[in-house]
């Protein structure tokens, strides 16, 4: 490849990369502001939960009884489509509701920072990398490719990458736990599900992650030899 | 390192400057500065040929190695 097609490649890449990166944050702060008007102001979701149930029952009878734990009371539920939407007016409730959104919002947040996180080292390693393309002559500048830096984001990207779906598993555990401990159907062989489900969580981050990690090595003998190269005469 | 480069002797008694010799063999005055200094790790055969085509010496009277330095790098490394 000629050299002006390699840059230009690589500077696309990079302008798809930015995009994304100003997507996310955009996506970001909508959804924060969102939840924050939501929990503190207008109150839509609040006092309320989203649930699943199971799609044979739905088909043979449209109503579901659902009940509290905490007083036995029944608690008002709306089906849409498979979705139970339970709505929790009552008093003792209506604090537990807001830990459980609180949680949720703060968890997705995170996992979408930690996207963003992700990407913003991504787009620094393209740029170091078409700045070391550049320069095609034997200078005594630091180089751009191999160097402690980007061992270092890489080594971020990586461990980021491993993380998500952690987090991703950590909600799904804690709405399960949530709708187990508070809500029970009286009807057998029903069961209430989170919204988010096991198959959801992308687990295979974690090897994108683990590969990543691996790619450090490279670079590491990357700066040895490029160090040689650079003190030969 | 236990190789000495005695370039500055050699240009002293040539009486050629660093970026004069630095053009006369084809290097850059960075490169031929980091020869000068003995922060170079290894020299080519050709660069080597090209100083002394230049400066009309042996490698020898470029090249030195000195043994009292040489337990001490090899115990460091």
């Amino acid at each position: 490849m000629k050299l002006t097609t390699k840059i230009l490649s690589l500077k696309s890449i990079k302008i798809g990369f930015d995009i994304v990166f100003v997507f996310l944050i955009l996506l970001l702060s909508v959804f924060l502001i969102l939840s924050i008007l939501d929990i503190g102001f207008f109150n839509i979701t609040k006092g309320q939960i989203a649930t699943e149930v199971n799609a044979e029952r739905l088909v043979e009878n449209n109503s579901v009884d659902i009940f509290s734990s905490i007083d036995k009371t029944k608690v008002d539920s709306k089906i849409s489509g498979y979705r139970l939407n339970l709505d929790l007016k009552d008093s003792n409730f209506k604090g537990i509701s807001i830990v459980y959104q609180l949680i949720n919002y703060f968890t997705l947040s995170l996992s979408i920072f930690l996207i963003i996180f992700i990407v913003f080292h991504i787009r620094k390693i393209l740029k170091s990398i078409i700045r070391g393309i550049n320069r095609n002559t034997n200078t005594e500048f630091k180089h751009c490719i191999f160097n402690n830096e980007n061992i270092r984001r890489f080594r971020y990207i990586g461990i980021s990458f491993i993380i998500v779906p952690l987090i991703d598993l950590f909600l799904y555990k804690f709405q399960t736990y949530f709708i187990s401990k508070y809500l029970f159907v009286k009807e057998s062989g029903m069961e209430l599900k989170p919204i988010a489900e096991y198959s959801d969580i992308s687990w295979d981050y974690i090897y994108i992650g683990l590969l990543f990690l691996s790619i450090i090595e490279i670079i590491r003998k990357g700066m040895v030899i490029q160090e040689e190269n650079d003190l030969t005469v | 390192m236990a190789i000495i480069v005695n370039l500055d002797v050699m240009m002293a008694k040539r009486k050629i400057g660093l970026g004069e010799l630095a053009q006369r063999v084809d290097l850059t005055p960075a490169n031929l500065s980091i020869l000068k200094t003995g922060k170079a790790k290894a020299i080519r055969f050709s660069t080597l040929e090209a100083i002394c085509k230049v400066l009309e010496c042996q490698p020898g009277d470029i090249l030195e190695f000195d043994n009292s330095i040489n337990n001490n790098s090899i115990n460091n490394k």
